[in-house]
């Protein structure tokens, strides 16, 4: 059988210390035996590492950011799909999912396929509507309430606990200890991410995460669980193993069962030293760590290219548990050239 | 008192518990313990097999027996442990 021939676009190559999951997408792609693809890459920001290192994009242009307006954005897509013919777009900034799941039937007229949630979907789970999430779903989710302006504050004391959690609507999450802590990092999250800021109870236990793949149907495609073993300042993990954790798996399948979820995502628990599982988080997304998955076994970005473009993907046997990831940092040699190329065309 | 099945030791005796992804290394002394315990012996059958192995007195080797047992325990890789 002749491998199929598909052009993809990927966001987030931003492989710094926070990364986005561009490049390990882009890695698992490349491992798959039947895809023979051309990654075009989508860079926000001309030092972005993924674009400079070798074997990940075969062209990267410049785009603008989605907050420029929905109409450059596009403008500067189609104007990249006009040379490069892309066939599938895989953005992988939350920041992003709205543009482009707006945008699906847009694309489509221009035969740029995606694999997103609905709107619908893409709301219900964001960290302003967990709560109702929870209780929809049945499962558990730490109390939070959203802070519009600083003088919410000073009530938190009547409602929660210190420690709480303050976190952007996107990105950001930050413990407070005391009202003057939520105060600084209230200002912080607002000026990156805008309003509202939440606050969510700290619930003390284990994170565990699991990356997992919906069709659309209620079918689970893939599911790989993970506990992090070396966590950066930004909360990030810089080192993960895989475990086997059946209630995880249940609260996933269910998950992506009554959601008819569609697309990448992630789930972040809290596995309480009693034995409770706590839903802190829900990334619409692929994570930055999915490449600890295809190495265990599940090649969740090839499994999602497959499902974008219609072809059968059956659901994976279960992962190998006990497989290790562990980040690392290298000093990447470039060419002045190189950042010139990339600065003044917007392409490299 | 056992090791927990799921829990998964080689030769070296290091120990990794799937459920939760913790590791865990152990002396040379805790990993005979370890297979002893994995073999189903009790801690009577345990002391008398160590003791006929190791120059220490009785009463030392039990407060120690307890003591690893309770580690044991405490990082939930043993059923019935709690001496």
């Amino acid at each position: 059988m002749t491998k199929q021939h598909i052009t993809i676009a990927v966001t987030g190559l931003n492989n710094t210390d926070n990364p986005g999951p561009g490049v390990p997408v882009i890695r698992g792609i490349r491992e798959s035996t039947d895809l023979d693809v051309r990654i075009i890459g989508l860079a926000y920001e001309n030092l972005e590492p993924g674009i400079y290192m070798p074997g990940i994009t075969d062209k990267t242009y410049l785009i603008p950011y989605p907050s420029a307006g929905t109409k450059v954005f596009f403008n500067r897509i189609l104007e990249i799909h006009r040379i490069e013919r892309i066939d599938l777009i895989i953005p992988n900034f939350d920041a992003e999912l709205y543009t482009f799941i707006k945008s699906e039937k847009l694309l489509a007229e221009h035969g740029i396929r995606t694999y997103l949630p609905t709107l619908e979907q893409l709301d219900e789970r964001s960290k302003i509507n967990l709560p109702a999430y929870g209780k929809k779903y049945e499962v558990q989710v730490p109390r939070s309430k959203e802070l519009t302006s600083l003088n919410d504050i000073p009530s938190l004391r009547e409602e929660f606990d210190y420690p709480v959690l303050v976190k952007g609507k996107f990105y950001d999450a930050y413990l407070a200890y005391n009202s003057e802590q939520v105060i600084n990092h209230f200002n912080k999250i607002a000026a990156k991410w805008g309003l509202p800021v939440i606050v969510q109870e700290f619930i003390k236990g284990t994170e565990v995460n699991v990356v997992a793949l919906g069709d659309g149907s209620g079918r689970t495609v893939a599911a790989v669980s993970m506990r992090k073993q070396y966590i950066t300042d930004k909360g990030k993990a810089w080192g993960g193993i895989t475990i086997n954790d059946p209630k995880m798996m249940e609260i996933t399948h269910n998950l992506i069962a009554r959601t008819n979820w569609r697309g990448g995502m992630e789930l972040e628990m809290i596995k309480t030293t009693s034995g409770g599982y706590y839903l802190i988080e829900i990334n619409p997304r692929i994570p930055a760590w999915v490449y600890l998955a295809v190495g265990a076994g599940q090649n969740i970005p090839e499994a999602l290219v497959k499902l974008a473009m219609q072809r059968e993907v059956p659901s994976y046997p279960p992962y190998q548990v006990g497989k290790m990831f562990i980040r690392y940092s290298w000093d990447m040699l470039g060419d002045i050239s190189q950042f010139e190329k990339i600065s003044m065309d917007g392409v490299l | 008192m056992k090791i927990k099945p799921t829990i998964a030791i080689n030769d070296n005796g290091f120990l990794f518990d799937p459920g939760t992804g913790d590791s865990y290394t152990t002396n040379a002394v805790a990993r005979e313990i370890i297979f002893l315990m994995k073999q189903g012996k009790t801690i009577e059958q345990i002391k008398v097999s160590m003791l006929e192995r190791y120059e220490v007195e009785s009463v030392t080797f039990e407060k120690n027996l307890i003591d690893f047992l309770a580690m044991l325990q405490h990082y939930n890789l043993c059923e019935d442990c709690n001496p």
